[in-house]
């Protein structure tokens, strides 16, 4: 369904997107990366909103930009918050309607309302509207027309709990459907839900792609670094160090150490044990680059 | 699934003529109008029996110099130029729609809107001149007016968000002073059009040299207004949309 060849984008000096290719097809696929890594550049590359600087994008066999057709069958969530706020949520899913060519505008508007828990009766308008039911008009009006590729920028963002398990569900059903759907996300566990294949996208490159799982353990097995404050920083260190998973130690003074390992799992298994054999006490282990920024960035220099 | 052009550029006006016209936007203007319909009132009576094209000459210095370029400017700037800054313009362009029906609908919208603001305060005016070819003419170039401004300042809108900075530098500089220079660049301002349809059609031969006829009036208006769509057109489809 959507077919990116090398695709650069480049606003200026500043490279958002750098030699990007993918495939999409039916299902839910993830874009997952930090903020501004260029998921939303894709995404509107993907949508046909701005063109490639370099490279290439057919969606349904055609350019996105140009086939009036092909912008038809898409359906887009963007991240921007602002909609025709002085209308109600009924009237603005129904101008979509109207606009991609749907027959009955009003019953599809209604319709789509309905699929994301809105009242189209509603009489308020949306400027009265909280960020997450705003939200949810935006997948609404995306919806309206039954797309065959649906982009959504974010769409877990402002919705609360019990709505973002709605939504997610929601999501699963259309992949389900045969719709190729896409979502950015820059929240690991909201991907993990999702279930999906994941495209990882870090400093405007594509770092990794496959189901969520071969995902996580690459992430699992990347080099990290602990630091850990206790009684007796040396002998500690000297224990550690005969594991075959610890590659690095590195002893800051007699209370703190550092500690460089690619078996995580191992590590946390053995640090408790060893402490105790040596007779040290343990006051801190910490993770010092478990955030997702470090994550994405050993993905991109992999 | 597809619509006619005529519903989905009415579903368009629809959304974008309350957009443009806020009841603050239109009240400013509506009171800005009646100055020179005050104006026109007092040196009417000050010149009681005298010189009949006073006020019409007074409507072609200031109204169609300043107050009709400057609503048109407000409000047909405002069109494509709103939906830009708040960043909602993707709601209409990314549809399977042909551009030039977004073009038409902002333009049209900025007709509707324009209209009406503009006609309250020249009809005012031209009821204090007293005289039907008054009326019809200060009307006339008033519609004029609306119509080649509106198509020029919608494109401007799109183009730059500093549309009405650049739109009264144009009224000013060139409408206002270069046009007036020459006859050869007064035939590239707006005004020299709008102002021949009023010496025209009031028969009022005071407001400006060598007027042009009404055929070439109506003709230049056309294609203004034609040229405006295409570009507005032409530019939205080369637009990257946020």
């Amino acid at each position: 369904m959507v077919v990116v060849d090398r695709i650069s984008k480049w606003f200026d000096d500043v490279v958002a997107v750098s030699d990007v290719s993918f495939t999409l097809g039916p299902g839910v696929t993830a874009l997952l990366g930090p903020n501004g890594a260029g998921k939303s550049t894709t995404l509107r590359m993907i949508a046909g909103l701005t063109s490639p600087s370099q490279g290439a994008i057919q969606v349904l066999g055609d350019n996105p930009r140009q086939s009036a057709e092909v912008r038809g069958r898409i359906g887009l969530v963007s991240q921007q918050e602002q909609l025709f706020s002085e209308q109600r949520a009924v009237e603005f899913v129904q101008l979509a309607a109207t606009l991609n060519g749907v027959g009955d505008a009003e019953a599809a508007a209604r319709s789509a309302l309905q699929t994301v828990e809105l009242d189209p009766d509603d009489l308020r308008t949306i400027s009265t509207y909280s960020k997450g039911m705003r939200q949810r008009v935006k997948v609404a009006q995306a919806l309206v027309h039954k797309p065959a590729l649906l982009l959504m920028d974010e769409p877990l963002t402002g919705l609360d709990p019990r709505q973002r398990l709605k939504m997610t569900a929601l999501i699963q059903q259309l992949g389900a459907q045969g719709i190729c759907v896409v979502v950015s996300s820059h929240v690991l566990e909201e991907v993990e839900r999702l279930g999906s294949s994941v495209l990882v996208i870090a400093q405007g490159r594509l770092a990794a792609q496959g189901d969520f799982h071969a995902i996580r353990q690459l992430m699992e097995n990347r080099p990290h670094r602990i630091r850990i404050r206790t009684t007796d920083a040396r002998a500690l260190a000297s224990a550690l160090l005969t594991y075959s998973g610890i590659h690095g130690v590195e002893v800051v003074d007699e209370s703190e150490l550092l500690v460089d390992t690619n078996d995580v799992a191992l590590f946390r298994k053995r640090v408790a044990p060893t402490a105790r054999y040596v007779d040290a006490q343990l006051y801190e282990v910490q993770p010092l680059d478990d955030d997702l920024e470090s994550v994405f960035k050993y993905l991109v220099g992999r | 699934m597809s619509t006619s052009p005529a519903v989905t550029v009415v579903a368009m006006i629809k959304r974008i003529i309350p957009a443009i016209a806020t009841r603050g936007r239109v009240i400013t203007m509506l009171a800005f109008g009646l100055l020179p319909v005050v104006l026109a009132f007092f040196i009417n009576r000050a010149d009681d029996g005298g010189d009949d094209f006073v006020a019409a000459d007074l409507l072609s210095r200031f109204s169609l110099l300043i107050y009709i370029p400057l609503v048109v400017l407000i409000f047909a700037s405002a069109t494509l130029g709103t939906l830009r800054e708040e960043r909602t313009l993707v709601y209409f362009w990314l549809r399977p729609i042909g551009r030039w029906q977004i073009a038409v609908a902002s333009f049209v919208s900025s007709l509707l809107v324009l209209i009406p603001v503009i006609s309250v305060p020249t009809i005012l005016l031209a009821a204090i001149i007293g005289d039907a070819g008054d009326m019809i003419g200060i009307l006339m170039a008033a519609l004029i007016a609306i119509v080649a401004y509106g198509a020029l300042f919608t494109f401007l809108g799109l183009v730059t968000q500093r549309a009405l900075v650049w739109g009264l530098i144009y009224i000013i500089v060139w409408e206002g002073f270069l046009g007036g220079l020459s006859r050869a660049a007064g035939r590239l301002s707006i005004r020299n059009y709008t102002r021949s349809a009023l010496s025209r059609i009031a028969d009022a031969p005071s407001i400006i040299d060598n007027p042009e006829s009404m055929a070439v009036v109506i003709i230049v208006t056309v294609c203004l207004a034609a040229a405006g769509l295409v570009l507005t057109t032409w530019w939205l489809n080369a637009l990257d949309v946020d």
